[in-house]
């Protein structure tokens, strides 16, 4: 979430940088009349990259005409807006609560039957979809998603320059930082393990699970869940051989999704094997990406079952790309 | 995804925020996915036949709640606002925490503020003194200058000029818990009217913090508050066009439910955490900003800021 200075220096991203972008955004626009770009201050990046403006709270729409400029349709106070105008570039700022419903207003307004493309359609709020179905009820609607990739892919001379100086501040920064222990970085040395090492931290890890489990209990008091059931809190199955000597750290897991306990320092697993309720096997191939040769004995043993993406451990080494989670 | 016998599941797209959320809370499940809502789907595709609810739904992304779908989503937007108005004990502790940090934050910021310097500068040092306390996260937001500032937002290049009104939102996080102060400070010697303008505020915030206690609703607070200013023949300045809430919820977002406003009739009870603020548009002066932290009692209310509700003068 963006904080503290939010500025725009002409200099650095002058208008003919915004309005170049946007002729490559509306020549790629082909058949549609609008494309409609969702911002929030957790999603800034596209309106970001076509305005320059950054909700540091709240949510807005960027409408890109076919004719005409953009339109930037804000939830925020209609206080702020000197301070969009001069740290943005947009043509018209309109200040409404239901952002979906003045955008809809805007479209519509121009043609009923207006073809609109809304960049990355399936993870926009169904609050603001509804919204705009109501206000724009007969406006054909789809995905750009795609579309607007294409378009945003290649970095302009403005956008690597900011990112050289970016890197230039970061290197900086790091060179300040207090060394580092050789046992803090995982093996290429580029991110440190993932360890609560700050007091926040800490402090965190320790009130955190104390106030949750309260927290819990008082939904499943609203979800008239049955309390008092005791649920095992750690379920230990059997590993082979092989997976256990590559595994480098105990780690538990909840029994509902994955359920395996390994010792360390090079004791034997404990053979005290249990399957997860759903029957959901998995081994110590989940940490550390490889198969191994199955869980106990079932219908699952040996092959990976169909489900959920893979989950993270707290305690697997990170390795460069972050794709090792999956 | 929270199952009824408590099991939790985290699905996020950032490989770090995954990392991250794996030390800060474990005990649940977290899975790093492409896409969210694809994943979640298929997910709750295996529990179709349950009930699900979502909260808040409006934020759901929508494909998950597309007609096409194998389950429906309820709105359980009410359940979980329920659940976050009202805090346990562990929580208040922890704004409680945050409140004491948020005092001395404000001691930092008056030391920050001098006369030349920009207000990125003043927030910077600010975002560091809250990092070396141990604080993650700060909501801020700060405004300078005379009559021609009718708001805050984040901080830009202006430069604190003497006789600025100089405004701040300080809501720092502790365990994840915000709290809120608001104070107003002149770069210089207060002006008469400077004095006289924020006496009204401080009427107002005393007016609003002694109208919260169980049984009294937001609508009171607000009300309470604004009817100070009507006082004074300032009704037109508590209106939406000057100010947008009278206060606001606090907790695991820095501006969550009750707002106060005249039309919100959600009772206050013991456990909730709110920010009493009369801020809004002077039209002698300009922006002015008053606000404490306050947690509802079973008999009032606690305040949770000690810092005086002055006009501080800065260099004066």
């Amino acid at each position: 979430m963006r904080r503290g200075l939010i500025a725009r220096s002409k200099t650095e991203l002058p208008d003919a940088v915004f309005d170049t972008r946007l002729e490559r955004l509306r020549a790629a626009m082909r058949e549609l009349d609008a494309l409609v770009v969702y911002t929030n201050n957790t999603r800034p990046a596209a309106v970001s990259w076509l305005t320059g403006f950054i909700p540091y709270w709240s949510e807005a729409m960027l409408v890109v005409p076919r004719n005409g400029l953009p339109v930037l349709v804000v939830a925020l106070t209609f206080r702020v807006k000197p301070w969009i105008e001069r740290t943005s570039r947009v043509a018209e700022v309109i200040h409404a609560p239901r952002i979906g419903i003045e955008t809809a207003r805007l479209i519509a307004g121009r043609s009923a039957d207006a073809a609109v493309g809304v960049v990355d359609f399936d993870h926009l709020p169904v609050g603001i979809v509804d919204d705009l179905g109501e206000a724009g009820p007969r406006l054909a609607m789809s995905d750009a998603s795609d579309l607007f990739a294409v378009v945003r892919a290649p970095a302009d001379p403005a956008e690597i320059m900011l990112t050289a100086r970016a890197s230039a501040i970061a290197a900086t920064a790091l060179s300040r930082a207090p060394q580092r222990r050789r046992g803090d970085l995982c093996r290429d040395g580029a991110r440190p393990r993932a360890r609560p090492a700050t007091p926040a931290n800490r402090g965190r890890a320790r009130a955190r699970p104390a106030i949750f489990g309260a927290r819990q209990r008082c939904l499943q008091g609203e979800l008239g869940a049955p309390r008092g059931e005791r649920r095992p809190r750690w379920r230990v199955v059997r590993c082979c051989g092989g997976c256990f000597r590559r595994c480098r750290r105990p780690f538990t897991q909840r029994p509902r999704s994955i359920a395996i306990l390994f010792l360390s320092g090079g004791g034997m697993p404990d053979r005290a094997a249990a399957r997860s309720p759903d029957g959901l096997r998995r081994c110590c191939a989940v940490s550390t990406g490889r198969r191994c040769g199955g869980v106990g004995s079932g219908p699952n043993r040996g092959r990976r079952p169909a489900g959920p993406p893979r989950r993270a451990s707290a305690y697997r080494d990170v390795r460069g790309g972050g794709e090792h989670f999956q | 995804m929270i199952a009824a016998d408590g099991a939790i599941e985290v699905f996020l797209d950032s490989a770090t925020d995954a990392e991250r959320a794996a030390v800060e809370v474990p005990g649940v499940a977290v899975w790093r996915c492409g896409d969210i809502a694809r994943a979640v789907g298929a997910r709750l595709d295996r529990v179709a036949n349950h009930r699900i609810a979502a909260a808040p739904r409006q934020f759901l992304p929508a494909w998950l709640a597309a007609a096409a779908r194998s389950f429906t989503i309820e709105d359980g937007t009410a359940l979980l606002d329920r659940l976050l108005m009202h805090k346990l004990p562990a929580e208040i502790d922890a704004i409680r925490r945050a409140a004491k940090i948020a005092d001395d934050a404000y001691g930092e910021f008056i030391k920050a503020v001098t006369p030349g310097r920009r207000q990125y500068e003043i927030v910077a040092d600010l975002e560091a003194y809250l990092r070396r306390r141990g604080c993650p996260d700060n909501f801020m937001i700060i405004g300078s200058g005379g009559k021609d500032v009718f708001g805050m937002t984040p901080p830009s290049e202006r430069r604190i000029a003497p006789g600025d009104l100089v405004t701040t939102e300080l809501t720092p996080a502790v365990e994840g818990y915000y709290v809120q102060i608001c104070r107003t400070l002149v770069a210089g010697k207060a002006t008469a009217a400077q004095a006289s303008a924020f006496a009204i505020y401080r009427e107002a915030l005393e007016a609003g913090v002694a109208a919260v206690k169980p049984g009294a609703t937001a609508a009171d607070v607000a009300r309470a508050e604004n009817d100070a200013f009507r006082k004074f023949g300032l009704g037109d300045y508590v209106t939406s066009k000057y100010t947008r809430v009278r206060g606001h919820g606090i907790g695991l977002f820095c501006d969550s439910k009750p707002h106060l406003l005249e039309d919100v009739d959600t009772p206050l009870e013991p456990g909730m955490a709110l920010i009493v603020h009369p801020n809004t548009y002077h039209p002698e002066v300009g922006y002015l900003v008053l606000g404490d932290a306050v947690v509802v009692t079973e008999t009032g209310v606690e305040v949770l800021c000690g810092t005086p509700r002055e006009l501080f003068e800065v260099g004066a």
